[in-house]
């Protein structure tokens, strides 16, 4: 019989003596990678049917928290990896779930999700790479094949995925395909290093002349970006959300601990006014996170109308939250919070990235602008239409 | 047991819902919701999951047509088509 899953905070614990290494390696250690896949992480985005151990997104959310708290490249390989997952089981053909989702969910494969171009980031629509029907004389439609050309950036764990998820242009509709790292006309080159997730494995994707078979289309053309990739990014969106709790959790009880400890002026740092300040501020912000986490894991679990809402307004407040938490932490720490690779630098510099990645705070703020108004419009027409409105109160 | 829905009935529930949308319900009529850009592509994934959850059907990946969802009138014959 096999063992139970561990819960959150039992992989929390086991990944956290790991944290210095997976920071000096520049990488995450194969055995981590193993250790997560045998945890279950790796198949909480996956129905049973295809071998997958299902969580609830309020569960896979906290899994979340718990690996950022340990390191936040880690936790990225948990949103790139169970978007991939979701992607599939959701939209693509059943022959192509049932071969490869199975070893997704084990981690015998890695997926990782190809979105960003140099033309197109916040504007996902402005992709370039495109997808072409590449069809040989009297071939029927089971050997039906796709041509795919372009260069996808910024990939985590692009470095050692076995697929990616892709999104390209056909005419002006684009449409997403899973690729293979194995499939002719691919080149993984690993991305200029950056200074916060250090060990993502970052990577771009050359696609040249790539050939993919037709049954490896992820949804329709017209709805790879609209419909698979949007979707997708509302998980990658909860994910990135419970990981910057997870960050600025650590960072509050780091600053805790510390100012609790440390004696200036006669008395602990924690008993100085201005330092109350700066704790309390980051902890406000961290237990609000929290709240607003939680509300939109359990409008995805619901599949809430307001759940894209939901959604935004988790990213854009733990995202901050671990910014203020973050700093706070290294203000607090003086200069030993400066140490490069230290705990503090890597919070600083990872809640940097938490505010760019699965869409940029700014064009987080334009979405929930217009989700707001979508609201506003509803309330006008029901003048008793709350107007904010929790997900526990599903219409 | 998921309650089958009649025509107007259908189209008066999507209506309600796309009203989010639009600032004036005449900007529906008629329009290519998708391919005329009233749904941007988070609108698209709300609409998809709405129909899902309000008539109780699924969409599968061999329904993601344009055509199927890009008009007041295509979602209301989609809708009714699943339901059969």
């Amino acid at each position: 019989m096999s063992q139970p899953p561990p819960t959150a905070d039992e992989l929390g614990r086991l990944l956290l003596p790991l944290a210095d290494e997976i920071e000096a390696a520049r990488a995450v250690p194969e055995g981590v990678l193993e250790t997560v896949a045998r945890s279950g992480a790796l198949a909480a985005m996956v129905p049973a049917q295809y071998g997958g151990r299902p969580l609830s997104y309020q569960e896979y959310g906290e899994l979340n928290r718990a690996v950022a708290r340990t390191s936040a490249s880690l936790q990225s390989l948990l949103t790139v990896h169970g978007m991939v997952c979701a992607s599939l089981s959701r939209w693509a053909p059943e022959r192509t779930r049932q071969r490869l989702l199975p070893r997704l969910a084990s981690g015998e494969l890695l997926g990782a999700f190809g979105l960003t171009e140099d033309s197109a980031g916040s504007d996902a629509q402005a992709i370039e790479t495109t997808a072409t029907p590449d069809n040989p004389a009297g071939a029927g439609a089971a050997d039906a094949v796709w041509r795919l050309d372009g260069v996808k950036r910024w990939l985590s764990f692009g470095q050692v995925a076995h697929c990616f998820l892709v999104f390209a242009k056909h005419g002006d509709r684009s449409v997403g395909f899973l690729v293979r790292r194995d499939d002719p006309g691919v080149t993984v080159v690993p991305s200029r290093r950056t200074s916060g997730f250090r060990s993502a494995m970052l990577a771009d994707l050359h696609l040249d002349g790539c050939r993919v078979p037709a049954d490896r289309m992820v949804g329709r053309p017209g709805f790879g970006v609209a419909q698979v990739a949007s979707g997708a990014l509302s998980l990658g969106r909860l994910c990135v959300a419970y990981g910057s709790l997870g960050l600025a959790e650590a960072c509050c009880d780091a600053m805790l601990g510390h100012t609790s400890s440390r004696k200036q002026f006669g008395g602990r740092l924690i008993d100085l006014q201005l330092v109350r300040g700066l704790v309390s501020d980051a902890v406000l912000d961290t237990e609000a996170a929290r709240l607003l986490c939680e509300q939109a894991a359990r409008a995805m679990d619901a599949q809430d109308d307001w759940l894209i809402h939901h959604v935004l307004t988790a990213k854009l407040a733990a995202s901050r939250a671990a910014d203020t938490a973050a700093s706070a932490a290294a203000q607090l720490h003086g200069a030993a919070g400066l140490v490069d690779g230290g705990p503090v630098d890597r919070w600083v510099r990872d809640a940097r990235v938490m505010q760019v990645i699965e869409g940029s705070t700014q064009l987080l703020q334009h979405l929930l602008a217009e989700e707001s108004l979508q609201r506003f419009r509803v309330r006008r027409r029901h003048p008793r239409y709350p107007f904010a409105q929790g997900a526990d109160r599903v219409e | 047991m998921t309650a089958v829905y009649e025509d107007e009935a259908v189209r008066s529930r999507v209506l309600e819902f796309l009203l989010r949308y639009v600032d004036d319900p005449a900007e529906l009529e008629g329009m290519q919701l998708i391919t005329g850009g009233v749904l941007s592509s988070l609108a698209t994934v709300a609409l998809v999951s709405h129909l899902e959850k309000e008539f109780g059907i699924e969409v599968d990946d061999d329904d993601l047509e344009i055509e199927n969802f890009d008009t007041l009138d295509s979602i209301v014959q989609f809708v009714q088509g699943k339901q059969v």
